[in-house]
């Protein structure tokens, strides 16, 4: 094993076209945002090709505290349907948990339900 | 693939976590490890998968999370590579650094994955010797073994359940 470091950075990869497909158009952006203040915020984590099953489970149940049972079909509800709802709350409160989950590599965004 | 061990992280009675991993694996680690480093000062899209965007419907938003997080994820990484470095010759580690072992090497796999463009059906068998990226397909599996052994490893760790999460 052992074979020599091969460079990872930029350069090869440009232009090969990711497979990541961005959940970008998903919804119009409100408008009458006034109107949504009260609104809670869910937080959606989307299915991406490279998170293994497991290590997404075991994030679920780090971060969340939710049972094995509860994470592992979180986990199935992303990767079957291409994401799932996480976690609900305030815009604070989902922020927060956006970024954790970011700071473990997960897909994660919020949205006002 | 020469012999690896089967359970590289073994969780021991102290709570602390055995780790047996052969020292070509740790030296091949050492210098990704330090790719990384130098690859998250920069802007390249390798990255993109480490700091997603937040706000799809809201792009004032996500820019505002963006200038206010950034920095912090950037800097969560740096500890977990410096934490992984500090004890890549351990033989024992404690939970926290097994937990920054576990971001360090989820971080790299996801950098590496997207380089190589990896598939959802993606197996060990697909490698290919000829291919030019073969050492970063060596890589890739030595990452999905040890991501494997660890999230093993700390799943039994986890504290008993605390909330019973939305409704599916």
């Amino acid at each position: 094993m052992s074979p020599a470091p091969t460079p990872i950075t930029a350069s090869m990869i440009m232009g090969t076209g990711a497979s990541m497909t961005a959940p970008m158009e998903v919804e119009e952006p409100t408008q009458d945002t006034d109107l949504d203040q009260e609104q809670p915020w869910i937080v959606l984590v989307w299915n991406d090709p490279i998170n293994t099953m497991d290590y997404v489970t075991f994030i679920f149940q780090k971060l969340f505290g939710y049972s094995l049972e509860k994470a592992q079909a979180l986990m199935l509800d992303v990767h079957q349907k291409g994401r799932a709802v996480v976690s609900s709350g305030s815009r604070e409160k989902a922020e927060i948990d956006v970024f954790r989950l970011h700071d473990h590599g997960l897909w994660a965004t919020m949205q006002q339900d | 693939m020469p012999l690896i061990p089967k359970r590289p992280i073994r969780r021991t009675r102290d709570g602390r976590f055995e780790i047996n991993v052969p020292r070509e694996e740790r030296e091949v680690l050492k210098g990704y490890l330090d790719q990384l480093r130098d690859l998250l000062l920069s802007d390249d899209p390798l990255l993109r998968r480490l700091f997603p965007t937040a706000y799809p419907d809201d792009a004032e938003r996500d820019a505002e999370y963006q200038r206010l997080m950034k920095g912090d994820l950037i800097e969560s990484r740096f500890v977990a590579i410096e934490t992984m470095e500090a004890t890549l010759d351990a033989t024992s580690i404690d939970e926290a650094e097994l937990n920054r072992w576990m971001q360090a090497i989820n971080s790299l796999r996801l950098v590496v994955g997207t380089r190589l463009d990896v598939s959802e059906d993606w197996s060990e068998v697909d490698i290919d010797e000829k291919d030019p990226d073969f050492g970063l397909w060596v890589l890739y599996e030595i990452l999905t073994w040890l991501l494997y052994a660890i999230v093993n490893a700390l799943s039994a760790a986890l504290p008993p359940p605390t909330a019973t999460g939305p409704e599916i």
